[in-house]
């Protein structure tokens, strides 16, 4: 049951959340995100002249991201405590979930390679990795797509009384899921509401990123305190050191 | 739990209120809402500043599939909000199979406004016209197809409460998602109410 | 139980509701297509407004938000005030 290591995992998820604004949005002040419409020359000379930021700030993110990978093992064991035995739903949530730091870390390599020396190159590579780094940063939406999706099958399928996650968890999941749509559609503009610095694909997905960490976060807090209630009460272990004491002989 | 869940609409004078769904159902369905109102106030901005090229690229669209989409739509709640009576009827003891038939009622007209879609989309595409062409362009086929999407699942929706309506019980969590799931195919009706003259008619 | 018998799905409300919306349609597309009044301001807010008195009647008939508790009610309706007002101001002043 293991419900204070469940915890740690459960919080995992807003220290990766603060740990990413503190590095991403407060030391590089990547957000707001460059902008897509800038020329090669102009994205070189703002990223030169920044890179001490941006480069320490990338640092701080990438490793702040991971203790997001925690995060989706705690919704997997309460899932698994949905599902039963055989828990296909925990799992896929799992392997998508997992993919998200991955998406962060990836990206943020190739902004940290625009950053790395554009003063010895010609713009245009360094316009090349920064338009990697951020078509994949905010255009990776399918991943967590499918792991909202996932988590909203498991919680309408809960037919226990007291249910793992509120229902209202599922219809937000959806609600989620929905959200991070637009933003797959960072590829097909430069400007405008849909591009990587837009209303509908950044934006939007982003608060919704951060308020779906904040909702599975109070879930899975709960779900634990749920689990530990219901447990069967357990012996305490013997103190070590003390005379041995023998269940059998007490009972 | 009854199984016969009492809807205050069919109650008598002393009406009780009751929840359509549950509280999830409207956390999404309100959010929903909200994010395509967002959307909406985006475009008449958008539109705002580039008024003659809106206005022009508008001319392009034909407003009879935008009327017959609607009227589609409109029957196809109809028959929903009928089916719903018609599952409580059935609930509640009468001998009425009206309720599968409604909802396939419902469904046939989302697929009349899918094959409108098609047609319409088919036209544009074929005269050259993308979401790339121009930014009224771009609005039009990203918010009809956000749309489309939502009525798309909205018809997997209408299945299951075909399936559902079949069945001779159903428990207050199963009634709950028939209920909740008629509201979502309301609100993609709801949403192309706005958005049709939106797009259309706004001049 | 139902303390009142079904009369029918003519008779309904939701049929007449269902009616109602029709004729909105047909008169927002009327107007749409240039006739009544000559200011197209004019047009285009009522056309608004139709459209949003059009949305209210779906939610409270069709999604049976009348019989609703009252905070989901004022929700509702709230949207289609703050969204109906927000477009149009959207639409005049941008």
């Amino acid at each position: 049951m293991n419900t204070r290591n469940q915890r740690l995992c459960a919080w995992s998820g807003p220290l990766m959340l603060a740990l990413f604004c503190i590095g991403f949005w407060g030391v590089a002040r990547l957000i707001p995100p460059p902008v897509p419409g800038w020329s090669a020359t102009d994205l070189a000379h703002y990223l030169a002249e920044h890179q001490t930021r941006i480069r320490i700030g990338l640092v701080i993110s990438m490793l702040g991201v991971a203790p997001g990978f925690a995060f989706p093992v705690a919704i997997l064991l309460q899932l698994r405590r949905i599902e039963g035995p055989s828990s296909p739903l925990a799992y896929v949530q799992l392997v998508t979930g997992l993919l998200t730091p991955v998406l962060f870390i990836l990206p943020m390599f190739a902004m940290a390679a625009a950053a790395y020396r554009p003063e010895t190159r010609s713009p245009e590579i360094t316009e090349a990795l920064n338009d990697l780094g951020w078509l994949m940063l905010v255009g990776f939406g399918g991943p967590a797509i499918l792991q909202n999706i996932a988590i909203a099958i498991a919680v309408f399928g809960d037919r226990r009384t007291e249910p793992v996650f509120a229902r209202w968890v599922g219809y937000f999941n959806v609600w989620a899921a929905l959200l991070f749509l637009p933003g797959l559609l960072v590829i097909c503009f430069q400007g405008g509401p849909f591009a990587w610095n837009g209303v509908f694909a950044f934006w939007v997905p982003l608060s919704v990123f951060g308020a779906w960490y904040v909702v599975m976060t109070v879930a899975l807090l709960r779900a634990v305190d749920q689990e530990e209630r219901q447990a069967p009460p357990t012996g305490d272990p013997a103190p070590v050191g003390s005379a041995p004491v023998s269940s059998a002989r007490l009972a | 739990m009854s199984t016969t869940s009492r809807s205050a609409a069919d109650a008598g004078p002393r009406q009780e209120r009751h929840l359509p769904g549950e509280e999830g159902t409207w956390v999404f369905i309100l959010g929903d809402m909200t994010v395509f109102a967002v959307f909406f106030a985006t475009y008449l901005y958008y539109r705002g500043q580039q008024r003659e090229l809106f206005e022009s690229s508008q001319r392009e669209l034909v407003q009879a599939f935008g009327v017959i989409n609607t009227l589609l739509l409109l029957t196809s709640s109809l028959c929903v909000a009928l089916g719903m009576r018609a599952v409580r009827r059935r609930l509640a003891g009468a001998p009425t199979l009206a309720a599968p038939r409604l909802f396939g009622g419902a469904l046939a007209c989302g697929l009349g406004f899918s094959v409108m879609k098609f047609v319409e989309y088919g036209g544009k595409l074929a005269a050259g016209i993308t979401p790339a062409t121009n930014n009224f362009f771009m609005y039009y086929f990203i918010l009809t197809g956000l749309h489309f999407f939502h009525l798309i699942l909205g018809m997997a929706v209408l299945l299951y409460l075909i399936r559902s309506a079949r069945r001779p019980t159903l428990d207050a969590r199963q009634f709950a998602f028939v209920e909740g799931g008629a509201c979502f195919w309301h609100m993609v009706d709801l949403i192309w109410i706005v958005l049709f003259p939106l797009l259309y008619l706004v001049k | 139980m139902m303390s009142r018998a079904w009369a029918g799905p003519v008779r309904d409300r939701v049929t007449a509701v269902w009616a109602l919306l029709v004729a909105a349609t047909l008169l927002s597309f009327w107007l749409g297509t240039d006739h009544g009044l000559s200011s197209a301001e004019a047009r285009t807010v009522i056309i608004l407004v139709v459209a949003f008195v059009k949305v209210r009647f779906v939610g409270l008939y069709f999604m049976e938000l009348r019989t609703a508790p009252v905070a989901l009610r004022a929700l509702f309706e709230g949207w289609c005030l703050v969204v109906c007002l927000g477009l149009i101001g959207f639409y005049l002043l941008a």
